[in-house]
């Protein structure tokens, strides 16, 4: 029980890092606490016993996929006034949203039950109980192979048989995916990088051009001025 | 058979200090005194109108870095499973990786080639 209530302050943590996620104007804001709701999934899937899919959302998704975001948004030429107007529309998709969330926390915590590892402890303390009183009779002990396979994590267990061996292909298939992406990338961005140097080159300032970006108001402050 | 107290008053301690930061932060974001309108994103104090946006324009250099960051970290979680399983493994599966890592090498290697890396 007290696994659960562990999982029930995690997903509280969750939903209110979404509320700010949702209502933040600032995307800075957003992807820092998408990068805490990470955080608290991969605690949620450790709770679970699932160790390789919570150091996956640790690496794959903080490491990696928030990073970009981060790059995009700072990218991206984003007028915040404007992003703010149009926010007062969401307002109801968001309150249907939180009543989703909250649904599905109900039933979560009504009817989904884990399975906590200290059963087998209790179970095998029980065994050592029984040892004890069965000493008596002169058994012959012997090597107890489930609790060596339940103590085995998962990460252990695919990297033994799961990833290198049955599944190598697949493997072997990601292994070019990423190069492929890795030669993409660089193929992509050549030319922008050097148009960027020779640009950098002759950098000057055009009067011109800076003035026809705006018109009207540039020659209606020459005329109030003068 | 029971259960041990002798660190549950580290436990009482974390709770409060994650507690106590959590709630700063979020009172801290909820009670903050916001006005917003469109002259505090204007560039010069004066009153010019800008001729362009203020924010300077990202090199792209930093989009490539972080996109081959993407991939070598996704290398990683193969490489996870690899360390922590390598004495239980066999011959086979021990080539494998090493080709694996033969290949994203040689990825690594067209990428200094080409100077993608190269910042000035």
């Amino acid at each position: 029980m007290s696994t659960l209530g562990l999982l029930i302050m995690l997903l509280g943590i969750i939903i209110m890092c979404t509320l700010v996620i949702l209502r933040s104007v600032n995307p800075i804001y957003s992807i820092l606490n998408l990068i805490v709701i990470y955080g608290c999934y991969a605690s949620i899937l450790l709770t679970v016993e699932m160790e390789f899919l919570a150091c996956i959302y640790i690496l794959v998704n903080v490491g990696a996929i928030a990073v970009l975001f981060l790059f995009i948004v700072m990218m991206i030429n984003i007028n915040i006034v404007e992003i703010q107007e149009t926010m007062k529309k969401y307002n109801i998709y968001m309150i249907v949203g939180i009543i989703g969330v909250v649904g599905l926390l109900g039933i979560l915590i009504t009817n989904y039950q884990i399975r906590i590892k200290e059963e087998v402890i209790a179970d095998f303390s029980m065994f050592l109980i029984n040892s004890e009183v069965v000493q008596l009779q002169a058994t012959p002990s012997y090597l107890d192979f489930y609790s060596l396979f339940v103590e085995t994590t998962d990460i252990r267990t695919m990297g033994s048989n799961v990833i290198y061996g049955s599944y190598s292909i697949w493997f072997i298939m990601a292994c070019i995916i990423l190069l492929i992406g890795m030669v993409g990338v660089i193929y992509i961005t050549e030319d922008l990088i050097i148009e960027k140097r020779t640009l950098n080159e002759r950098r000057r300032q055009d009067i011109n051009s800076q003035v026809l970006r705006e018109y009207k108001i540039t020659i209606r402050n020459y005329r109030e001025s003068k | 058979m029971g259960v041990t107290f002798e660190f549950v008053y580290i436990l009482v301690l974390l709770a409060i200090s994650t507690g106590l930061s959590v709630i700063l932060f979020f009172l801290g974001y909820f009670l903050m005194f916001k006005v917003a309108y469109e002259d505090k994103l204007m560039g010069y104090e004066c009153g010019f109108d800008p001729f362009g946006n203020a924010r300077g324009e990202f090199d792209i250099r930093f989009y490539l870095v972080a996109i081959l960051f993407l991939i070598f970290d996704l290398e990683i979680t193969f490489l996870f499973p690899f360390s922590v399983s390598i004495m239980s493994m066999t011959l086979l599966s021990y080539s494998l990786m090493l080709i694996f890592l033969i290949i994203l090498t040689i990825g690594f290697i067209y990428e200094i080639k080409k100077g993608a890396l190269d910042w000035s």
